[in-house]
Parts: structure tokens; sequence; C-alpha cells
């Protein structure tokens, strides 16, 4: 990647909660060891000094494009590296930001604000990868720390990790949980969310939120209709589904299903 | 074959001494009528009488995920022994568990030996457990609801006693170690044990056409009720998962942080849609529907093609686990016609 020294990397993130930032933090002695190997020169969140403006090997951004400064430094960063990671589910999906997109920026400014303040810019929350092209995509909210580390590791060895393409049932199932749809009549977005978490919800008693966001072919009406036939409102089906992912389940009819029961 | 009696009070001290033969497994109740198999230290858990584990014992066999071998670049990889298990004891197998294993065995052993598989059989105890089927069970139909051999000791539950049926050395050691436990069979235990069987052959209420299936399948390859349930299916893979004769499996090369790399075993499903992928990114099985229709193939069609004997033993783990209700017996009615 560089001739002599380690690849110079960069951290950064839009809008977001820099919940994916702390969990590299909290790999604590993984990324002591990692600092050897790397060097991370531009990471306003964790370290002073910064050089925001060299170029960069590798550059992870986390969240999504909600201002117009968002999509300035999104682009920024994209023309200093050769290899954007998208770092969790709002830079890969829309995440948490982009669960309200049916409401006008007006109204959300208006209900969350009261209208009070006149300093927001904001735009429709969209992921970081609807803008620019990425190397790679680390889904999760948060991440998970060791695909992040396993990712790090792969880069600085040339080559990149294949992540589970499987549904979170398949980790459910092989953890012998009681299934949250057949026993507890749950909205558990498992078959549609992409694994690689362990079940983690699951098998501590709750449903999947789908914070990995969707596998690669889900049976997004397979899916609601059988939420709705086991009695489940569309409007709570909705609700659940859009916490993560959003923009791709408005695209397959969400939107509507939300309104069903009100005729 | 040597049949004996055990009482009922002398169980739980049976299932003690097992454990002197391996690591004991049977079925647990993890929530109210909800099972698994799991390494019992407390014999007073073990409930042979559970019709079915969430996962079967395939599990004792190959487990879900195992790291087959691990090193560094330049070096030789080694063998962590992940997938190796030791001598095991599995109390609580049924008749249609026994017969998985066989069909496991043609799998594993016929054409290209599994090593793990191999030696993890080889280390295997079978003590079977006579079962009383429910709704969802159809073994009768595929001539598994009885086993006649593939066990080491099967216990068949009557009135405050068990008859045990020794079916291999191995378990005849177990009835010369333990010979108090023991006594020779009576008339009356041979009377209750025929009325038994009677009854239960009675008791199934789910029945499964098998008849010339392989080629009402092959007939049948263009039925649009293949696009039907490719519709309802979620492709989440938990039938593969629950499948005591499901068996593929995948293997991928991680790289762990220090540089070390691990190739890793783990439990696949042909539901899954990037099963079929192969090199160049062609998916020879990209459509949902085709992915469905392979799974019922492989099991009545196909399998019995090569093997004989279709994989699918009717014990309704797949019934059971399917969030969205497909049925297999359902599924080969609407293939028929019947319904």
């Amino acid at each position: 990647m560089m001739h002599d020294a380690r690849p110079k990397v960069g951290i950064f993130g839009l809008t977001s909660c820099a919940g994916d930032q702390l969990q590299i933090l909290n790999c604590e002695d993984e990324l002591l060891r990692l600092a050897g190997r790397i060097d991370i020169v531009d990471w306003v969140m964790a370290k002073s000094g910064n050089d925001h403006t060299c170029r960069l090997d590798i550059a992870f951004v986390e969240g999504v494009v909600a201002t117009e400064r968002d999509l300035e430094t999104l682009r920024q960063v994209r023309a200093r590296t050769s290899f954007l990671v998208a770092l969790g589910t709002c830079a890969v999906w829309g995440g948490l930001p982009a669960m309200r997109n049916d409401l006008p920026r007006e109204v959300l400014e208006r209900e969350v604000y009261s209208g009070a303040v006149d300093f927001l810019d904001t735009v429709e929350a969209r992921p970081a990868t609807d803008f620019v092209p990425v190397e790679y995509r680390l889904p999760g909210c948060p991440i998970e720390r060791h695909e992040f580390l396993h990712l790090v590791d792969s880069l600085l060895a040339g080559t990149v990790p294949e992540l589970p393409a499987v549904p979170v049932c398949f980790e459910c199932k092989t953890r012998e949980n009681l299934c949250r749809v057949i026993y507890f009549d749950d909205v558990c977005c498992g078959a549609m969310t992409r694994g690689g978490c362990g079940a983690r919800c699951p098998s501590h008693g709750v449903a999947c939120a789908g914070c990995r966001g969707p596998i690669e072919e889900p049976n997004y009406d397979a899916n609601v209709q059988m939420f709705a036939t086991r009695g489940i409102s569309w409007r709570e089906i909705a609700t659940r589904m859009s916490n993560f992912s959003a923009p791709v389940w408005m695209t397959l009819g969400l939107r509507s299903e939300a309104h069903h029961d009100d005729h | 074959m040597q049949t004996l009696r055990l009482s009922d009070h002398l169980l739980p001290e049976f299932v003690e001494s097992l454990k002197a033969w391996g690591t004991l497994w049977a079925p647990v109740e993890r929530a109210p009528g909800v099972f698994d198999l799991e390494v019992i230290d407390d014999v007073r858990r073990a409930r042979p009488d559970a019709l079915r584990t969430i996962l079967p014992f395939k599990k004792l066999l190959l487990k879900p995920r195992f790291t087959m071998l691990t090193g560094r670049l330049g070096e030789i990889p080694e063998d962590p022994g992940e997938g190796r298990h030791g001598p095991q004891v599995f109390f609580g197998a049924h008749a249609c568990d026994i017969h998985a294993l066989r069909i496991l065995d043609l799998l594993h052993l016929s054409n290209f030996q599994d090593s793990y598989y191999l030696e993890n059989r080889k280390n295997l105890m079978v003590v079977g457990y006579g079962c009383w089927p429910d709704e969802r069970c159809f073994c009768a139909s595929l001539d598994t609801s009885t086993a006649d051999d593939g066990f080491d000791l099967f216990l068949t539950p009557l009135e405050g006693r068990m008859l045990v049926s020794v079916g291999s050395s191995l378990g005849d050691d177990v009835v010369r170690a333990n010979p108090h436990l023991f006594e020779p069979a009576t008339r009356q235990d041979t009377r209750e044990y025929m009325e038994r069987l009677g009854a239960r052959r009675k008791a199934f209420t789910l029945s499964l056409d098998v008849t010339d299936l392989p080629y009402v399948l092959e007939l049948k390859r263009e039925d649009p009720v293949w696009r039907e349930i490719g519709a309802r299916c979620l492709c989440c893979g938990s039938c593969s998962m629950v499948c005591p004769t499901c068996s593929c499996f995948n293997v991928v090369d991680e790289l762990v942080p220090q540089s070390v790399g691990q190739r890793v075993r783990l439990w696949d499903s042909c539901l899954f849609r990037d099963y079929a992928v192969v090199a160049g990114g062609h998916n020879f099985r990209a459509d949902r529907a085709d992915r469905v229709r392979n799974r019922y193939y492989h099991k009545q069609e196909a399998f019995v093609r090569e093997f004989g004997v279709p994989s699918c033993v009717g014990c309704g783990r797949c019934i059971e686990n399917c969030p969205t209700g497909i049925n297999v017996v359902e599924v080969f009615g609407h293939v028929r016609g019947d319904l």
C-alpha cells in the first residue's frame, strides 16, 4: 500500500451518533497493536494534531449525509483516499437517521426543535454509499469490533474479508434460541437481516431489529405477510422494520403498508 | 439381540453410568415444551422422552462452526482439534434419529470419507429411547418409526420399567459393566411391548404418500407449485439447520488478529442465495423458487437415486421451525395435486 511507511488512515463521521468510531476506540489493546502497523493521521474524534489534507491509503466514513456539509466532507474524503470503507449501518443503509424520511424535513424540524432554531440545513438523510463509490461496506449498529479488526488486518495483508452473507436466522438457529416469530409473535427482522452478530439480540430474548441491514435478496413480501398473518398491525410492522434500513424497505412498499390500518 | 428390563427407579443410575463411556448428551427442557440437546451433568435433567430437540444430534458429529486449521504465512498449519470431539454418548435417540444417523453415514462415509465425521462417529454411543408421535411426526410413512439396528442400546418405556434392547457389543459392554441394573425380560414385558407397538402405530395422525415420489417429482419439475412455495419461503435456512440429515457446509479462510490465518468449516444451507455461486459470479440457483425446489428434490429425488432411500426421516422439525408455516407434507400433497 505504501512504499516504506505505515499506511495512512483517516476516520471520519458524518451525521451519526459516532458509535462506530467509539467501537474502534473500544478495541483498546487491539487498537494499540494496530497503531504500530497503521498511521492514523486524521481522526478528529480521538486525537489532536490531525492532517486534514494529506493523501490517505484507507478512510473509514461513518454516518449519513443529512446536511450539505456532510456531502462536502464525504466528497473530500473520497478524493483523498484510495480505499474508502462505509463504516456502520448509517453509512451503508441509512440507519436511524433515515428512519423517518417519509416525513418532510420541516415537520421533523418543527417537532424536534419547536421551530425555535434556524441554523439547520438538513436534507433527507441518505447513506454515504448513495453519493460516492466505496471499496468496502462494513455494516452494524454499531459495527462488530472483530469485523473491524479483521478488515484492517486483511487490508494490511493485501486482501479483504468476506463477511457472512447469511441471515441472522442461521446464527440464531445454531444457538438454539426460541424463534421470536414462532414463539412470541414478534416482528423479528432476522430472516431479512445479514448475520455476523451471532444473533446477539434473539440470544438475549429480544427480536432482531435489523441493525446490520438487509441480506442480498430479502423476501420482503413474505416477511411482512408473515407478521400480518400473526395479527400484528401494519403500523407496528412498519415501525419495527424501519429502524435501520428504512430506505430499502420504503422502496419495496413499506410506506404504503404503514398506512394500511388507516383505511 | 438381547432383551432386558430396567426398572424406572434405576434409570437415573443407568444414565449416570453412561458417563463412563464419554461426554453425555441428552435432551433438556430449554423452555416449556422446547428441548435442546445438552451435555448432562445432573442426570435428572435428561428428558429422553422429548420428541424433538431444536438442533438434532448432528451437532455432536459436526459442530455448526469449527476451526479446521490455523497457522501463519509460511508455516505448516495445524489442526487445533476443534472438530474432533472424543467419546460421546447420545442418550434419548429416537428411531428417526437412528435412521438419520444411517443417512449421514451414507453421505459422509460412502464416496469420500469425511475424517471429522468418521472420527466422531466411531466415538459415538447411541442409546435410544422409545417415543410417542405427535401431530408433526410422519416417520411411519418413511419406514423410520422403528429401528432394528443402528443403536448400542434402546430403551422402550413400559409401565414402571423399560424394555432394553442390546444392539451392539458396545451396548453389551454397558450391560456387563452394570449387571445389577438389569433383569431378563419377562413374557409380560413382551406382551406390553407388543401392545405399545400396536397402539403407537395407530397414534400417527400425519402421513406422507411417498409412492413413486422420485418419479412424480421428476414429472413435476416445472409445476407452478414451486413458484408458490418460493414466494412464501424466507430462505432463512431454519429448516436446513434443524434437519437431522441436512449436511451442507462451507469452508472459509479468515485472518484473525496477529495475522494468524484460520480455515473454518461451518454449516450452510442450499436456501441461502450465495450457496450456488461459483467462480466468476454465476449463480446456478439465483432464483428463490429454484432453491426451495432443490431442497425438496435433494431429499426425495436425488438422494433416492444415489443411495436408494430418501434423506427425510419424518421427524417434523422443519414443520415446527418454519416461521412462515411451510409444511413438507403439504408441499408434496400440492405437488401431487391432492390439495
